[in-house]
């Protein structure tokens, strides 16, 4: 499989890194950006810490490294690539937080039971 | 030789100014396509060029190519479908050649089109294009080349 077969293939990335581990926080959009370059349909499904990059607030002040593009600009440049942004509701209140204080990148604030139905569709599935 | 703010767009070319692409039918029939010198202004420095291989089938506005400048990547979406005839082996050893050249030796892909005469009347040319790209770099708020 390559990206001459790319097209359509459904590619999941599951998001559970975090503010606590910024390094690991850049790499997923940069990736998803470029599976979305190739025609992939891409999908980021956040839980556990990762939503706490969701939070209005978080990754607009957070860089992968000193120095670096904030996480928030590597995820608008995976929106405008066509990546959708999906937030894990059980998740939220582990974090004290509510829908409505969430970025507006945001495509959607779903179940447990979606992320079910990503993971048994999808053709990749990638955790970070 | 068209000129806007700065980027050169050469005014015999077709372009999709959306996508920031442009094809250019040659003698032989075949297309050849690439990025225009806003795209190439805006990524910055190319550091990675991914094409699909020769052979392979192409749809109108899917990608030819992958660019890399940096911690940015993107598509290049072919503005006409079509089989990729060739790659560009100059631009994969050298891609900021695109920043170079982006009308000439940075070419991304040529094709044998599948509907040059459908395909192209989607695309603009001469006036039309610089004034379409005048009208997009306003609404990015585009400084220039």
């Amino acid at each position: 499989m390559d990206f001459d077969e790319a097209e359509d293939q459904l590619v999941i990335f599951l998001m559970t890194s975090g503010p606590s581990t910024p390094q690991r926080c850049a790499t997923p959009f940069y990736l998803g950006s470029l599976l979305a370059a190739m025609d992939c349909d891409v999908k980021i499904f956040f839980t556990m810490e990762g939503v706490r990059l969701l939070q209005k607030g978080v990754p607009e002040k957070l860089t992968a490294m000193e120095g670096g593009k904030y996480i928030h600009t590597f995820m608008q440049e995976a929106k405008r690539s066509g990546v959708e942004l999906i937030g894990c509701k059980p998740a939220l209140p582990g974090y004290e937080l509510e829908p409505g204080e969430l970025i507006d990148e945001v495509d959607e604030v779903a179940n447990a039971g979606r992320l079910a139905d990503l993971i048994l569709s999808c053709d990749k599935l990638i955790t970070f | 030789m068209g000129t806007v703010r700065g980027c050169n767009i050469p005014e015999d070319l077709y372009y999709n100014v959306e996508n920031n692409v442009w094809a250019r039918k040659e003698d032989d029939g075949s297309i050849t396509i690439g990025m225009t010198a806003f795209a190439a202004a805006l990524a910055g420095d190319l550091v990675a060029y991914t094409p699909k291989k020769e052979g392979k089938s192409i749809k109108k506005d899917k990608s030819a190519a992958t660019v890399e400048s940096g911690k940015w990547v993107g598509p290049v979406k072919s503005p006409v479908a079509g089989d990729v005839t060739a790659t560009n082996d100059q631009v994969a050893n050298d891609p900021s050649l695109v920043n170079r050249d982006p009308y000439g030796d940075g070419w991304l892909a040529k094709l044998t089109p599948a509907d040059w005469d459908g395909d192209s009347g989607d695309l603009v040319t001469g006036q039309d294009a610089l004034d379409a790209f005048e009208k997009k770099m306003d609404a990015d708020g585009f400084d220039g080349c």
